[in-house]
């Protein structure tokens, strides 16, 4: 099977007639991590949501295999971290994994801490911290080619952003990642291209320095 | 579950025939999806249906379906009861 390709082009977005997305170009292969960078308000969380499918823009070209997708999830081809918690909270952790998980990574899934100290519970038994590291680590899991992860860094510990960080690594190597937040040195990190949304638009950054070049920081920390 | 009971309750009260009954579901249905759609707590776990793979629509839909065979099972089956009751 050859490496599926996720492209998104041409998204139109307005809010109220102020204009978010409006030039936008974003490709993502199997075995690449997309890093999105931009500043609050700029349209990263709307453009991945747009891939998903929950959010409908005015207009939109989003293809995999350049065969057209009208809803990114339709099919279980593409999952989305959203930034608010997403499990169903009384449905046990060990039934609600049996259907998300990819089989492929399951055996690795159920070895973590994790899940093995809660798969017996349910989610509203779990702590926010644990709830919010179980919920990202079911989305790089899951079965989809392409995984799209909204801020998976947010409120998390050092130690738990360098675990997430191997596992979006090793995941990676048969989908297709594109994730987003404001730890950019994170991002940096883990992604093998990055892509600034600004001005609506997006850029490609070809090394640290575009970074100040465009404005997203005043400098590398 | 309690939808069934309830419409059951009036048909065999006699306040509302099987079609009534039926009617009464079929709003009940629309309550129920108006809510899960526009409750902002209650659609955030879509989000876990749609990673999994699931379409929210046809998972409405399914349920639903099973849900009212489920009731004219149990509505024939009662009637059935009620005919070999007045019977012996």
């Amino acid at each position: 099977m050859g490496q599926h390709i996720l492209k998104t082009d041409s998204v139109h977005l307005e809010f109220d007639g102020r204009k978010i997305l409006q030039d936008i170009y974003l490709d993502c292969r199997q075995g690449e991590v997309v890093g999105l960078l931009g500043r609050n308000g700029c349209g990263k969380s709307s453009l991945l949501r747009i891939i998903f499918g929950t959010l409908k823009p005015s207009y939109k070209h989003i293809s995999i295999n350049d065969r057209h997708v009208y809803k990114g999830y339709d099919g279980g081809r593409v999952a989305y971290l959203p930034q608010h918690n997403y499990l169903p909270q009384n449905i046990k952790i060990e039934s609600l994994a049996e259907i998300i998980i990819d089989p492929q990574f399951a055996g690795e899934f159920k070895s973590l801490p994790i899940y093995q100290n809660h798969y017996q519970k349910k989610p509203s038994q779990l702590s926010g911290g644990e709830l919010r590291q179980l919920e990202t680590l079911m989305c790089i899991y899951s079965r989809a080619d392409f995984i799209l992860l909204d801020e998976p860094f947010t409120h998390v510990s050092p130690v738990q952003t360098e675990m997430f960080k191997d596992v979006i690594r090793r995941c990676a190597k048969i989908k297709g990642i594109i994730v987003t937040d404001h730890q950019y040195y994170s991002i940096l990190d883990v992604a093998n291209r990055i892509v600034l949304i600004t001005d609506g638009s997006t850029k490609a950054i070809n090394n640290p320095d575009d970074l100040i070049r465009y404005g997203y920081i005043n400098h590398m920390i | 579950m309690t939808i069934n009971m309830v419409c059951i309750y009036f048909l065999l009260r006699g306040e509302v025939n099987v079609v009534g009954s039926y009617v009464l579901k079929i709003m009940s249905y629309g309550l129920i999806i108006g809510f899960q759609y526009y409750n902002y707590n209650a659609n955030k776990t879509f989000f876990y249906f749609r990673n999994a793979g699931y379409n929210i629509d046809r998972l409405y839909l399914y349920a639903l379906t099973c849900d009212a065979l489920a009731y004219g099972i149990l509505l024939s089956l009662l009637k059935l009861v009620k005919y070999w009751v007045s019977i012996f």
